[in-house]
C-alpha cells in the first residue's frame, strides 16, 4: 500500500495520479487518520462505494433517482459542453454522507482516497474503452472544509476540465487520478 | 485605467474599481479603498495594479537564498515558489533570479580568473605553498558561481513557463461568469453551514463558465444565476422550486453568493 495515498493498487496498471504539494501535505495528515468520526449508513456507503454508473447522450453519469433517461432531453441544454456537464452532476461532497456533528475535513479525504480507487475499478470494468479524470479537491480554511470528488470523461473534442499545471494555478489542494 | 481619483475627505474612489486584484483578500472586495487602507505600504498609482513593496522584498530575498542553497534540499523546498503567491512577490522573485544571475556570473570570473592567477603562482615552484590553497579556493568560488547561475536560469525558465502556460489557458470570452476570476481546479466552497454550503468552481476562466451552487444536502445542488438572480436546478435552464428560492431571503446565503460572485471578480 502506498503510505502517501492509502492505495492498495493500480487498476490495470495504468492510473496516473497528479498532486499538488499542498494535497500531499494534506494526504500526509489524512495517513494518521484511523476511524471515521459519525455513521455511514448503508445507503450512503453504497451511494458512495457502490454507485451506478450509467451513460445518457455520450455522457457518463451516477445514476440518481430518478434515474437518468437514455437520451437527455431539451431540459439539459445549460451546459457548456459534455465534459462540464459529467463533471458537474458526477460531483460529491465526501463529508454529505457521513452522519456526524463537527468539522473532519482529514476524515473526508482520507475516505476520498478509498471511494476514488472503488470508482477507478468500476469504471474501468464497466467503460473498458474510454479514459477518465477523477478529481478530488480538498479544502481547510476559515471559508469551508472537506474532500471533494467528481469524474468526467476525457474526449479528443473536448478540452479536460484540469490539463495543465496543477502546482501553481489553484489555491486548493487538488488530486487528478487519470485512467 | 486611473479610477476618477480618491476624494481628499474620504480617501475612496469615486467610481467603484473594476478589477478585485486578488478576491481571496476582504481588502481588495472593498472596490472604493484605496491601497488596501494601507497607502504607507502600498501604492497604487495605476487605480488597478496594486504594488505590494513588502512582498516584492521578501520575493527577491527568497529567491537569492533558494538559489544560494543548492546543496540544501529541505532550504530550497522551504524557498520555493508556493501556489496562490502574489504577483508582487512573483515579480521580486524574478528580480531575485536576475540578481542571482548577476552573482554567479562574478563567481565565476573571479573564479577563474583567481584560478589563473594562482596557477601562475604555483608554477614558480615556492609560490605553490599559497597557490595550490588558493587553487582550491578559487575553484570552489567558480562552482558556486556556476551553480547559483545555473539555479537562477532554471528558476527563471521554470516561471516564465508557468506564466505562458497561464496565459495560454486563459480564455478568451470575457461575457463568461468567472472570466476575470482566478483559477480554481475543485470546488471552492465560499460559505458552509452544516450541510447547507455555497461553492464555485471555475475551471478555466474565460473559457468555460464559472459556477455558483448552493447545496442544500447530498442530493440537493442548486445552480445559482446571476443574470436571472434565482435558483435553477443543477446543469438545467428549469428554475429551482419555490422552497429554493425561498432561501434567497436568509442573509447569510444572500451574504454568501455575493461573496461567491465577488470571488469570480463579478
Amino acid at each position: 500500500m502506498d503510505p502517501q495515498t492509502g492505495r492498495w493498487c493500480n487498476v490495470g496498471g495504468d492510473v496516473v495520479l497528479k498532486m499538488n504539494k499542498s494535497m500531499k501535505e494534506a494526504l500526509a495528515k489524512a495517513g494518521q487518520v484511523k476511524k471515521l468520526t459519525g455513521t455511514l449508513t448503508v445507503s450512503n456507503a453504497l451511494k458512495l462505494f457502490w454507485p451506478q454508473f450509467v451513460e445518457a447522450s455520450g455522457c457518463v453519469l451516477r445514476q440518481r433517482e430518478p434515474p437518468w433517461p437514455e437520451e437527455l432531453g431539451p431540459m439539459y441544454q445549460y451546459q457548456h459542453d459534455r465534459t462540464d456537464f459529467e463533471a458537474s452532476v458526477n460531483e460529491i461532497e465526501i463529508g454529505d454522507y457521513i452522519n456526524r456533528r463537527g468539522k473532519h475535513p482529514l476524515e473526508d479525504l482520507a475516505l476520498a482516497m478509498k471511494v476514488i480507487q472503488v470508482w477507478e475499478c468500476k469504471l474501468k470494468r464497466q467503460f473498458p474503452d474510454y479514459r477518465f479524470h477523477i478529481l478530488c479537491s480538498y479544502q481547510d480554511d476559515e471559508d469551508g472544509w472537506g474532500a471533494n470528488m467528481r469524474f468526467y470523461r476525457l474526449r479528443e473534442e473536448e478540452r479536460a476540465l484540469v490539463d495543465g499545471d496543477i502546482e501553481n494555478s489553484s489555491p486548493l489542494a487538488v488530486l487528478v487520478s487519470e485512467f | 485605467m486611473a479610477r476618477g481619483g480618491t476624494t481628499r475627505r474620504w480617501g475612496r474612489f469615486v467610481q467603484a474599481d473594476t478589477i478585485v486584484p486578488k478576491p481571496e483578500n476582504p481588502q481588495d472586495l472593498n472596490r472604493y479603498s484605496y491601497t488596501r487602507n494601507n497607502p504607507l505600504r502600498y501604492t497604487d498609482p495605476t487605480g488597478h495594479d496594486l504594488k505590494d513593496g513588502w512582498d516584492c522584498v521578501q520575493g527577491m530575498v527568497a529567491q537569492v537564498l533558494l538559489n544560494n542553497s543548492s546543496l540544501i534540499p529541505t532550504a530550497r523546498e522551504a524557498l520555493a515558489a508556493k501556489p496562490g503567491e502574489s504577483s508582487a512577490m512573483t515579480m521580486g522573485r524574478s528580480v531575485g533570479d536576475a540578481w542571482s544571475m548577476l552573482q554567479g556570473a562574478i563567481e565565476i570570473t573571479a573564479g577563474l580568473g583567481g584560478e589563473a592567477a594562482s596557477i601562475l603562482v604555483s608554477a614558480t615552484g615556492v609560490g605553490s605553498i599559497v597557490g595550490v590553497p588558493a587553487m582550491a579556493i578559487n575553484g570552489v568560488v567558480a562552482a558556486h558561481g556556476a551553480s547559483v547561475l545555473l539555479s537562477a536560469a532554471t528558476e527563471a525558465g521554470k516561471r516564465l513557463g508557468n506564466q505562458m502556460a497561464a496565459r495560454s489557458s486563459k480564455g478568451t470570452n470575457p461575457d463568461l461568469l468567472g472570466a476575470n476570476g482566478p483559477r480554481l481546479d475543485g470546488s471552492k466552497t465560499i460559505w458552509q453551514k452544516g450541510q447547507q454550503r455555497v461553492d464555485v468552481e471555475n475551471f478555466a476562466p474565460g473559457e468555460r463558465p464559472a459556477s455558483i451552487h448552493l447545496h442544500t444536502s447530498n442530493t440537493g445542488k442548486w445552480q445559482y444565476r446571476p443574470d436571472l438572480g434565482q435558483f435553477a436546478y443543477d446543469k438545467s435552464d428549469v428554475l429551482a422550486p419555490s422552497w429554493v428560492q425561498k432561501l434567497l431571503e436568509r442573509r447569510d446565503i444572500r451574504n454568501a453568493l455575493d461573496k461567491a460572485r465577488k470571488y469570480l471578480g463579478e
